[in-house]
């Protein structure tokens, strides 16, 4: 319930931890985009929804863009595209380190 | 009956010998507690055992932790490099590839912040053959 905050009070946990990621997770064990919530969350946090879908639209995008990994995605098939449409005209040769075994020591 | 002259089938004179036909159920071997005792005995024995042998395990456990921890910055500077060498070299490539692309910025970060994002594992086999990412995905699994 809103003003009661009924767990708090009782001490338990029943639903906290799969509100958000940026919780307590178990073995200390950051979420991939943690870093990203965290900034979104304090960027919007208690500023109310209207004025938070204003004010952190560049924090909501990154953590939108760690989630689903749409742009990122986009823009590797994008280059993936375009190599194999210059390999196909013969314009690129893929170098030795990214077509088959190079000498891959770190 | 008068003694007749058949030829019968008769014990011999004097009789049988006699034989033991009562019961023989001897009273031997350990009692009953003292079978108890050796069994509890037993597994007193090993448990003794079996706890001396988990402690030593134990220790050797966490000296294989320990050895872990002592090897985890190599391991992560490696990675590391290997992650920022395999970067630099698709930078590169797409420098090359996408010259004629109109309107793309080469190495343009798609979040808007300037934080350090790990780089995907897509992103970094996006240039090499498919079955380098399968293996980097797949090839060890520590599940069975």
């Amino acid at each position: 319930m809103p003003f009661l905050d009924l767990q708090t009070r009782l001490g338990i946990n029943m639903d906290k931890w799969l509100l958000y990621q940026s919780g307590p997770q178990p073995y200390k064990r950051a979420a991939r985009c943690h870093a990203f919530e965290k900034e979104w969350i304090e960027c919007s946090h208690s500023i109310g929804q209207t004025r938070a879908k204003k004010e952190c639209q560049l924090e909501f995008e990154d953590f939108y863009e760690c989630l689903h990994k749409e742009k990122t995605h986009q823009r590797l098939y994008a280059i993936r595209q375009q190599r194999d449409k210059m390999v196909k005209e013969g314009t690129y040769t893929p170098p030795p380190c990214h077509s088959g075994k190079a000498n891959e020591s770190p | 009956m008068a003694a007749s002259k058949v030829k019968q089938d008769m014990p011999p004179p004097g009789g049988y010998a006699s034989f033991d036909y009562k019961r023989n159920l001897p009273k031997r071997g350990l009692s009953g507690y003292s079978l108890f005792g050796i069994g509890i005995g037993i597994m007193v024995f090993g448990y003794w055992r079996l706890f001396g042998w988990n402690r030593e395990r134990r220790r050797l456990q966490i000296e294989e932790m320990e050895a872990r921890i002592a090897l985890m910055p190599l391991m992560q500077a490696e990675q590391d490099r290997r992650s920022l060498r395999m970067l630099r070299e698709n930078l590169e490539e797409e420098a090359i590839l996408m010259k004629d692309v109109p309107g793309w910025k080469v190495g343009e970060s798609v979040y808007h912040t300037e934080r350090w994002v790990s780089p995907l594992s897509e992103e970094l086999f996006n240039l090499r053959p498919r079955e380098d990412l399968l293996h980097k995905r797949f090839g060890f699994l520590w599940y069975v």
